[in-house]
Order: structure tokens, then sequence, then C-alpha cells
């Protein structure tokens, strides 16, 4: 097995709440570990608010982190400066969710596609490589002349792709790379971005709540409830038996596009509890339907079963799926 | 009963380069009690459609023809700004996709709740209680205490739920609910399409569900509009659309969803091409550039064909089945 691109170790973020003569302090990633391998894409899944992002953002240096360690390529980066960082996003880029955005309004196509080699002061050949990126996206050449305004969300997509290619990195961060977009088209960026890549040997880290997505790219997978994961481990494995209730809630309440399809549908409580009161013992056990008295009093165990962990008192199954 | 009533709708809109058909012979009922569910992608009308409804076109659009009935005779194209005010609200009422542009960040949510009742002619007490009420019908846990509360102290689901209140005190017929649920995770998005199942049968009204969320479609509305660039391609029930789908562009839109590839792949299927410039319209189909099934009848205006309940599609091969194409 090869050593992986990308290492989280029990990462924490804090966020600082109140005054200076009330402070108060939340746990927006409470203790989080991953491993990326090259070529692999890892998905993040989990509700609004579930620190998805926050975690990204941590990984690209662009949040700190209170405890823990990030190490990219075999480098320790999360104590590194903002200027030591500079060098290390050529290798690790971020895609970011709002596609038109994430594009300033007043630079052409052409620009917005170069303008990382500018920002790492790289030599290039513009017209040459304008045209090697946006042909590796799927666009027409003549789009260079083009402004943000004059895309459809898909081909903003496409050069919010180009971009994050546009440096040959070894890690991508795609933030929500599907949401706002229509579904004809998120299929379109789904196998842009599957092709990209199997031809550049990229490893991904992709986050989403559309759990559609996860299952037709990812690899590996971690669901993430108030900061923590609760379930990780192989994609197919986890949409064919998860481990944790609330990865069950999440997969069954899936909207599908089917009039006739009883739902055996697990509902949950709507609210989500808030980080400044965080529940004792499970985190999950305010809104858990399998939900009994030691799951609000005791920190549930870590169980492993065939690759797949969970932090449950209560698991869906105990051992391997038949 | 019919509720809404949509003939032969026509929008243009006047640009730099000339008049674009935004709407074109855009012709579908909102029957009494029922969701009726409007799907399509980014630039097929959609929104066009509801500001045409409201009476809030942007000033270089114009209703080039046709007629939205609304409760019986009224011609909502025909009446003016003063008579469409006091429609909107009390009649007709809507929900955003964006909660938090829906409510005034500044005032707390019972004193917006107390203000809109303006018109109801009820005691402030009177309007306070109905808006407590509201808001425990949308289950928003001790909805007592929560008039008193900011938008900013709710959740971006509960949020939602108070816009959905907000639009249903005043009992209105019609609901156009737009992409309601799009910025929603998927456990609050059942959730939302529950409760506005719930409120819908409680208060008796219709709701114009607009979304580009197949499974959100399919799983909360009865009836289904099919919108591709500014034209109703296919109309039905549910059932007719999903199951039954006659037009090709719906055929092939339901076939991108990813939610439909049960089987993990990595080659997911897409429609090829472009919506085609609104400015110059073909003069035949509108979906024929993009069709696996264009025949040289095509390059002719199709007809709305009836295949029978109420189910209708815009294609002269309608009444054809489609073939199993070999792989």
């Amino acid at each position: 097995m090869t050593d992986p691109i990308l290492t989280v170790r029990d990462v924490q973020v804090t966020f600082d709440l109140g005054s200076v003569f009330r402070p108060s302090e939340i746990l927006g990633v409470a203790g989080v570990s991953l491993e990326v391998r090259p070529g692999e894409t890892f998905a993040l899944v989990g509700e609004s608010g579930s620190g998805k992002t926050t975690l990204a953002r941590a990984i690209n240096g662009l949040q700190a982190i209170s405890e823990g360690e990030i190490a990219f390529e075999g480098r320790r980066i999360d104590t590194l400066s903002r200027k030591e960082m500079q060098p290390i996003r050529q290798r690790m880029s971020m895609m970011f969710q709002d596609p038109v955005g994430s594009l300033s309004p007043r630079m052409t196509v052409g620009d917005l596609v170069t303008e990382p080699f500018a920002i790492h002061g790289q030599q290039i050949d513009r017209r040459a490589e304008v045209e090697r990126l946006l042909s590796l996206v799927g666009l027409p050449a003549d789009f260079a002349t083009r402004f943000p305004h004059q895309l459809s969300g898909g081909q903003a997509r496409r050069v919010g792709v180009a971009r994050a290619i546009a440096l040959d990195p070894a890690l991508v961060i795609a933030d929500e790379p599907t949401a706002g977009l229509d579904v004809s088209v998120q299929g379109e960026v789904l196998n842009l971005l599957n092709d990209l890549r199997e031809r550049l040997g990229l490893a991904m880290v992709i986050i989403t709540h559309n759990l559609h997505v996860v299952h037709h790219v990812a690899d590996r997978m971690a669901v993430m409830y108030l900061g923590r994961f609760v379930e990780t481990g192989p994609t197919e494995a986890v949409f064919r038996a998860p481990i944790h209730p609330y990865t069950k809630a999440l997969i069954s309440a899936n909207p599908e596009p089917d009039p006739d399809r009883a739902h055996d549908r697990i509902s949950l409580p709507a609210e989500v509890p808030s980080l400044l009161a965080r529940p004792s013992g499970c985190e999950f056990h305010t809104r858990c339907p399998w939900a009994r008295d030691v799951c609000a009093t005791t920190l549930p165990p870590r169980v492993t079963i065939d690759g797949q962990t969970a932090t449950c008192h209560f698991p869906l199954r105990q051992e391997t799926a038949a | 009963m019919t509720v809404l009533s949509i003939s032969n709708l026509n929008v243009v809109f006047s640009t730099e380069d000339g008049p674009l058909h935004a709407l074109k012979d855009v012709s579908f009922d909102v029957p009494a009690n029922r969701i009726v569910g409007i799907v399509g992608e980014s630039g097929c009308g959609k929104s066009t459609l509801i500001n045409a409804i409201l009476g809030l076109l942007a000033d270089n659009g114009h209703i080039d023809g046709g007629a939205i009935r609304f409760e019986g005779d009224t011609d909502l194209t025909t009446l003016g700004p003063d008579a469409m005010r006091d429609l909107r609200g009390p009649r007709i009422a809507t929900v955003f996709q964006d909660p938090m542009g829906a409510l005034n960040p500044v005032l707390s949510v019972g004193a917006q709740m107390v203000n809109i009742q303006y018109r109801s002619g009820r005691s402030k007490a009177e309007k306070r209680a109905r808006a407590v009420e509201m808001l425990e019908q949308v289950r928003i846990p001790d909805a007592a205490a929560a008039i008193k509360r900011y938008p900013h102290e709710f959740s971006g689901g509960m949020k939602q739920r108070i816009a959905i209140a907000m639009a249903l005190m005043m009992e209105p017929a019609l609901l156009i609910a737009d992409e309601p649920t799009t910025a929603l995770d998927a456990t609050l998005e059942v959730a939302t399409i529950e409760m506005l199942k719930d409120l819908q049968q409680k208060i008796g009204c219709s709701i114009l569900f607009i979304s580009h969320h197949l499974g959100v479609i399919a799983e909360l509305c009865d009836d289904v509009v099919v919108m591709y660039a500014g034209e109703v391609v296919e109309r039905g029930t549910t059932r007719a659309i999903f199951n039954d789908p006659r037009h090709p562009y719906t055929a092939r839109l339901l076939e991108c969803d990813p939610a439909r590839q049960t089987e993990r792949t990595r080659n997911l299927p897409t429609i090829p091409g472009e919506i085609p410039d609104l400015r110059a319209r073909p003069p035949g189909c509108i979906f024929a550039n993009r069709c696996h099934r264009r025949e040289d009848v095509c390059a002719r205006p199709p007809p709305d064909i009836q295949i029978g309940g109420g189910h209708a599609a815009r294609c002269h091969l309608a009444d054809m089945p489609e073939m199993e194409v070999a792989p």
C-alpha cells in the first residue's frame, strides 16, 4: 500500500465566541482523523454546520487548528506560516462552493484559468496553457474571452475545475462541486472529475451533502455530525450496510425519483443540537431512534467491522454483512 | 374547480439583441387541493413563469398574449398593480429558496408575523395568538417563546419553516414555492416536504412547487409540468411522468438523475448539447437539436399530443412508444 498523501490526525478547530468579559468557544471540528492516498477520492458527508467546510479549510491552511496534526506529502503543514504554505498550495488546490461566485466577474475565462500561474510566479506560454486547460475540462477554446456572467452554472464549474488543476496538483479539495447545478449537468461535472482523476492521478477530497454524488465518485467516505466522524469506511460498504444510526437515517432520507417506491424511512427529529450545548454521552442520542439510557450518559465506543468504523453503543450490525 | 389556469401564455423580454421569447404557449392548470410540480433546468423559464403569475415581471418583459385565470374568471394579465397587490399575500402567497432573504433580520419573528396580518381586522392579541398557532403548526418548539426571537437565532431549516408559516398565515388559495428545500440537507428536506403536505391538507390550498430535485417532486407532487426552454414539453400526473414519460427530454432528464443510477457507475448519463438561443427559436421542435429520436417531421412545430388522463406531450412522436436502444 502506498503512503498516504494527506494525513489528518485528531484535528480540532475552535471558534471564539462571546466577548473579552464572557469568553466562550465552540468546537467546529472536534477531533477527526483521516488518510487519503494518491489517486483516491474521499468524501465528507454531513448536514450544514457539521464542520465539513471548516475541516476542508483547515486542511488547506485557510483555517488555523487548535489541536492535532495535518501532514501533506510526508510533511507537517499545520505549523507552517502563510508564506511557507504558499508553495504547498501548488500541490493542493481547492474548488469553492458557488461556481459563479468563486470567479472574479471582472476577469475573462482566459485570465481566470491562468491566474494560478501568475500567483505562483510561473512563466508560461499563456495561449498554449489556456488552450490546454480549457480542452482538459471540455470547454471550446473561444471561451477564453468570455466573462463569468456569460457562462452557465455548469460552464462556470468547469472553469473552477480548470483553475484547480492548472498547477498540476496532487490533491484537489472540492467543496460541494455539484450544488446548485441541474441534474443533467451534475452528471457532466462528476464525469469530468472522475476522468481527470484517472488521467492526472489526482487524489480528491469531496465535500457534499448529496449522497448520490458520494455513491458515484468516492472510494471512501466519512459521515460528519457536530464536528466528529460518526462513521467512516469504503463507500460501497457504508451504503450497503451502515453501522451508525445517523448514516442509516441519512441514506434512507434521500428522496427517490420514483413515486411508487415505498419508503421505509427513518425520520429524525429535525432539531440539530447547538454546538454551544453539545449533548452528553453520544452526541446523536437526542435524535437517535434507537437511543437507550446509556447513550445519554456514556461516550460511545469505537466499533470496527470490515474496515468500517463507527462510534456507537448499539451498532446496527455486529459482524460482516452477508 | 381550478385555482389557477394558464392558457397559451407568452412572455417576451426586449433585449439589446432583439426580443427574447422566454415563455412560449405555456398552458396548464392547478386544480384545487392539488400540488403541482414544475421541473426544468436553469433558464427554462420557471422563474419567469412565477413572476408573470405574480405580476412582477421585470420592466423589459411583457405578456404577449395568453391568459392567467385565478379562482374562476379573473384574468391576472388584465389586473392593475393595485388589484394585484391585494391578491398577493392573502390569496397568492410565495416561499422562496433563501429563507433569510424573506425574513427581516432586525425585527423579531413575532413582530413580523403580527405585521403581515395588518389587513385581517384582528386585535393585537388575536394576531399574536395566530402567530403562535402558526409556529406550532410548522413544529417550531416552544412557539410562545420563539416569537420573541430574531431570525438569526434559528437554524436554516427552522427559518424556512417560519417563512412557510408566514406564507400560509392568511390561508391563501395558492402557495407558490420556489425551490424551498434546495438549501436544506436530506433529513431536513424530507421533514419540510412532509410538513408542507400536512399543512396543504389542513388549509386546503393548492401548491405550485418549483424544483429541479426530481426526488422531491416525485415524493410531494400530484401533477408534474416539465419545462424546457420556455415551453411546457410535457405535463401529467406524477406517476404518468415518472413511469411513462412521452417527451424525449423528460425521459433523458429522468435518466440523468444520479439518484436513478442504483448501480455505482463512473460514467453518468448526460444530455449533450445546449439550450437553443431563445432570441432565435427554431421553427420546429425546441428540443430537436439535442434529441436522439429526431426525425424530419421535427422541423415542423410539434402539436400538444394528448395521451389521456390529462397527460400531454409537445412532441411529434409522443404517441409512439420509445424503442429500447440496443447497447
